[in-house]
């Protein structure tokens, strides 16, 4: 599967869909920035894809706005990795947007499935 | 660094080139960088292994590893949004960006908190330091602030002038003298600049209080000064036009304070009859609480002139105090050319009545705020130097402190370099220590302010004009608080400055660095610094003390001590006629002269030193002088035939007056030593003669019995002008001081004698009991007061500095343990060591005396109108002062000296 226009996906991100990606993947466990996008893409099978230079920054972001805190771990035998847990005030952020995606994945259904009706 | 990963060859130091250089523009701090770095070769890493395992040749997965970060501009974009540039560095890794400002601040506050309770020995001295400092400025300040600077309490007061007749060649400082009457008149009725003018005559007032006689200050003005000084009664009225009328003047207006003490405050006061000098008075005024003009007035009258007053024969009766307001569209220039065309108007008009050609007459004009500060400011502003002097070696002090702490904490500047803390960052953390020091040494200022303010104030007494009206204002809050931040960011630059240098060194060198070289050279300046600051105050107040002995070795002219003094005014009403003048001191002095353990007993109309003097024309009958020479301005006294034995007036020829100098007798004087040698030089003075008032004046001759010593009337400092005395008993003054002689202590009579009094009269005050002691003590009251302070300041500065000059050579010897270990490890001696040592620190002293001497050289000659008989380099004062700080200097060097001579040498050498 091809990924899906990146200009797109920015547009996307920048509505904090990509910001509820990121909160939900470190809501179980804290993850480093690879495993991140890994899980993306393979969520999405391949759908969606970050770049190092469209990840971090916003981990970055998310990080300043103390939503997510990174702290580096080194286990042994493994290489030092900077792993990201979800805080106190992320989690507050999360389930907010969470519920802000459904309303917005459900209105956006019953358009989508009226006008298919419409149509039909 | 992270470990080397498992499995194949690891391409990381590779990524991190990549990522770095893609970085690069960014300009992150060098932590920040290096964390980006290693996270995202993390990452690149994790990715290339992937596409190896999934089959990919490695070029191919290099590539498509690579492929990530080809878009090096929106990457950068995407960065900048949340990184920031090195200009801010983070001090803890992560935390970052221009919002954090607060943060930091915050945080260094905290740090800052925390180091100075980890050091309450170095927080202690600092504070400690830093409060005399700042405490003193503020107190100066306050005082500087009510003296000098707060403007007087009257609407547009910089139009308030005062107005004096000029008279040279008389001995009147600045050749300033009162107003007559007369001129006063000419004043009023010449001049084309003022809205206002007024005469003030001054006095004090016996009144009838609740049966208890008091003395009170009061003034006789004209009506128009209140408006003047756009004052109104608070309760009642203030004088009108016409009151200023002989007859019409039997008002009176009283202080609040008066009203308060001696009507308890009462609302109908006004239309009452007081009792002043005996004669009945109505209130018709009561006046706000703060005005006070002239000073402590507390009672005032109408001024009137009656036609005599104002006759030409009265144009030398010099007594009155001239107050104006000038319009406001004229600037002082112009309104003093006004006045020397008055001043020539009036030369002209009485060429015939007044030698006022002959005494280059004029109109003296100078700013009421002038006039009530002049003589003070250069005392202030010179203790205001002083002050700001010990605060400079205040702060060097604890720069000095905080640079050899600065090298105790090396490792921490270190770890936190390494850390990411760039040098700016650390600077701002030593400055946020520094100021947050400053502030607590403020306020802890500030809390010693009262006791140093309580103290200046009863220390200046009446030295200082307006000093009551003192208090810590917001102004010398503002003050301060600024005094405390830039006092912070003063000494906090050294350090701070050091640190971003070291910051530098530590990151190229990556690891301990010494830069003791640049913070010795620094902490050795400041040495020297505190050294020669301390040598200019020194300096000055060595110069002071020297003034204010010459003044007490001035010869006055009598002996004061053991003198009891007390003044006694006798009411008009009560004491009309000169006979019962007479007979009342007669009486009294009479009883007095026989209490026991008195020596001799007398009066005088003033006190030599106290404050008040009177003058007049005298003319002389000497063919010595050229004829227009022969009628001086002298100061004359009426005195009792007890006064010059009491007072300790030496003889010189001729006699004393004796009882039968009486009003029956021919009229007689007394002159001083001056007059007889100016006048009749040569000649034995002895029945010569001379009489008040000018060639024309009718006043009887007196003829001379007997040259006393010049007696310094006005001040220690100069001599006054010649004095003619004369009997009490053949001009009597009803307002006298008991001057009275005893072997032992003065005050012990004061009791016995005021019980004498009462016996005579038991309506009647004596007050202003002292001694004369204390009379000569308060004319150089204000000196004293300058001297002292700045005393203090310099004591001050001398301990400070010995401090810090102790801290830097105890610093080297615990820096050069080793090398002195090994030194006497080879053999040399304890001595040796100690010269070392000494030497050494002594030099720095003397290096920076060398530079305070030329400093001082050049400061102490802006005290020059401070000081009596010395000049301002006075050898004496200046080298003086270099010894003594220089043994102090000794002192603070010898005891770390003897330390490090004390050194083991196995012990010291361990140390490696």
């Amino acid at each position: 599967m091809q990924p899906i226009d990146l200009r797109l996906f920015d547009r996307e991100l920048k509505k904090g869909s990509a910001e509820l990606l990121i909160l939900s993947l470190v809501e179980a466990r804290p993850r480093h920035g690879y495993e991140i996008s890994k899980l993306i893409e393979q969520r999405s099978a391949g759908a969606l894809r970050f770049q190092v230079a469209s990840l971090y920054p916003l981990l970055y972001r998310l990080e300043k706005r103390g939503w997510i805190q990174g702290r580096w771990v080194e286990k042994a035998g493994q290489r030092r990795r900077r792993y990201y847990r979800l805080t106190v005030q992320g989690r507050d952020v999360l389930v907010s947007q969470r519920r802000g995606w459904q309303t917005f994945v459900q209105a956006v259904n019953a358009i989508t499935a009226a006008q298919g009706r419409d149509h039909a | 660094m992270p470990e080397p990963g498992e499995g194949p060859p690891a391409q990381q130091s590779q990524w991190k080139g990549v990522v770095s250089r893609r970085l690069a523009d960014l300009k992150l701090a060098p932590a920040r960088e290096a964390e980006i770095v290693e996270e995202w070769a993390e990452h690149l890493e994790d990715r290339y292994r992937e596409l190896l395992a999934g089959g990919a040749a490695e070029p191919e997965a290099r590539e498509a590893v690579l492929g990530d970060l080809s878009n090096p501009t929106a990457l950068i974009q995407e960065l900048r949004k949340v990184e920031n540039p090195i200009t801010t560095e983070p001090l803890v890794p992560g935390a970052s960006g221009k919002e954090n400002m607060m943060a930091d601040f915050g945080q260094d506050l905290r740090y800052a908190l925390r180091m100075l309770r980890k050091n309450p020995g170095f927080t202690f001295v600092a504070v400690l330091t830093l409060a005399l400092g700042i405490g003193a400025n503020t107190a100066i300040f306050s005082v500087l602030d009510a003296v000098l600077l707060r403007p007087l309490p009257y609407p547009e007061p910089q139009q308030l002038v005062k107005l004096w007749s000029r008279f040279t060649g008389i001995g009147l400082p600045n050749d300033q003298n009162d107003v007559s009457a007369p001129e006063f008149r000419d004043f009023q009725q010449l001049n084309q600049s003022f809205t206002g003018i007024a005469a003030i005559n001054t006095g004090t007032f016996n009144i009838g209080v609740k049966g208890s006689p008091e003395r009170v200050v009061g003034a006789t003005v004209s009506p128009s000064l209140f408006a003047i000084l756009g004052a109104q009664a608070s309760l009642g009225r203030t004088f009108l036009p016409e009151e200023a009328q002989p007859g019409h003047d039997q008002e009176v207006i009283l202080s609040y304070g008066l009203w308060r003490r001696a009507f308890g405050g009462d609302p109908h006061v006004i239309g009452t009859t007081l009792r002043v000098d005996a004669v009945p008075y109505t209130v018709v005024g009561v006046m706000p609480a703060g005005f006070d003009y002239p000073q402590d007035t507390e009672i005032w009258g109408p001024l009137s002139f009656s036609p005599d007053d104002l006759s030409p024969n009265s144009r030398g009766n010099h007594g009155l105090e001239v107050l104006a307001r000038i319009k406001p569209e004229l600037t002082l220039a112009q309104v003093r050319t006004d006045m020397d065309r008055i001043g020539k108007t009036i030369i002209e008009q009485n060429r015939s009545n007044y030698p006022y050609e002959k005494y280059g007459f004029g109109i003296i004009l100078n700013p009421l705020l002038e006039e009530t500060v002049g003589d003070v400011k250069t005392s202030l502003w010179v203790l205001m130097a002083a002050v700001a002097l010990v605060l400079l070696i205040a702060c060097a002090n604890v720069a000095n402190l905080l640079l050899v702490r600065a090298s105790g904490r090396q490792q921490e500047t270190a770890i936190r370099v390494a850390l990411g803390a760039g040098p700016g960052r650390l600077a701002r953390q030593l400055l946020t220590e520094s100021t947050l020091l400053a502030l607590i040494g403020g306020l802890a200022g500030l809390a010693l302010t009262p006791w140093t303010l309580h103290g200046l104030v009863a220390l200046s007494g009446t030295a200082l004009p307006r000093v009551v009206d003192t208090r810590i204002n917001l102004w010398a809050l503002a003050f301060t608080l600024a005094v405390s931040l830039l006092t912070g960011i003063l000494f906090g630059l050294a350090p701070a400055l050091q640190a971003w240098r070291a910051g530098h060194y530590d990151l190229l060198k990556g690891g301990r660095s010494t830069h003791g070289g640049g913070s010795n050279r620094l902490r050795r300046a400041l040495v020297m610094g505190e050294a020669a600051l301390s040598l200019i105050l020194l300096a000055g107040a060595g110069l002071l003390l020297r003034s204010f002995i010459q003044i007490l070795k001035v010869n006055p002219g009598f002996r004061p001590e053991g003198v009891l003094t007390m003044r006694i005014s006798l009411p008009d009403a009560t004491y009309g006629k000169p006979e019962q003048i007479r007979g009342f001191y007669r009486e009294l002095l009479d009883r007095v002269q026989r209490l026991p353990g008195v020596e001799a007993a007398g009066a005088i109309n003033l006190l030599p030193l106290g404050g008040s003097n009177f003058s007049g024309t005298a003319t002389i009958d000497s063919q010595s002088v050229p004829p227009e020479d022969t009628t001086p301005e002298v100061d004359y006294r009426a005195v009792t035939p007890g006064f010059f034995k009491a007072m300790g007036v030496s003889l010189v020829r001729g006699r004393y007056f004796e009882e039968r100098d009486s009003e029956m007798a021919q009229p007689v004087t007394i002159v001083d030593e001056t007059l007889a040698q100016t006048y009749w030089p040569n000649q034995d003075p002895i029945g010569r003669r001379l009489h008040l008032g000018d060639g024309k004046s009718t006043m009887p001759w007196m003829t001379v019995i007997g040259v006393v010593r010049h007696v310094r009337n006005r001040t220690l400092e100069a001599r006054s002008r010649v004095e003619v005395y004369w009997p009490q008993a053949q001009q009597p003054r009803g307002f006298m001081a008991l001057v009275i002689r005893t072997p032992g202590n003065p005050m012990s009579l004061a009791t016995t004698v005021r019980k004498e009094v009462a016996v005579l009269d038991p309506e009647l005050p004596a007050y202003q009991v002292r001694t004369m002691t204390e009379v000569m003590g308060e004319s150089v009251a204000r000196r004293r007061l300058a001297l002292v302070l700045l005393a203090v300041f310099s004591g001050l500065a001398v301990v400070l500095a010995a401090v810090g000059i102790y801290g830097v050579a105890s610093y080297s010897v615990v820096q050069r343990q080793q090398e002195i270990g090994l030194r006497m490890a080879l053999g040399a001696r304890r001595n040796q060591v100690l010269g070392l040592v000494i030497g050494q620190g002594m030099s720095l002293t003397l290096a920076g005396l060398g530079v305070g001497l030329v400093a001082a050289l050049g400061l102490t000659r802006l005290m020059g109108s401070l000081l009596f008989a010395v000049r301002p380099a006075d050898p004496l004062a200046l080298g003086g002062a270099t010894l003594l700080l220089a043994a102090v200097a000794l002192l603070a060097v010898f005891i770390p000296a003897r330390r490090a001579s004390q050194v083991d040498p196995i012990v010291a050498l361990r140390y490696e």
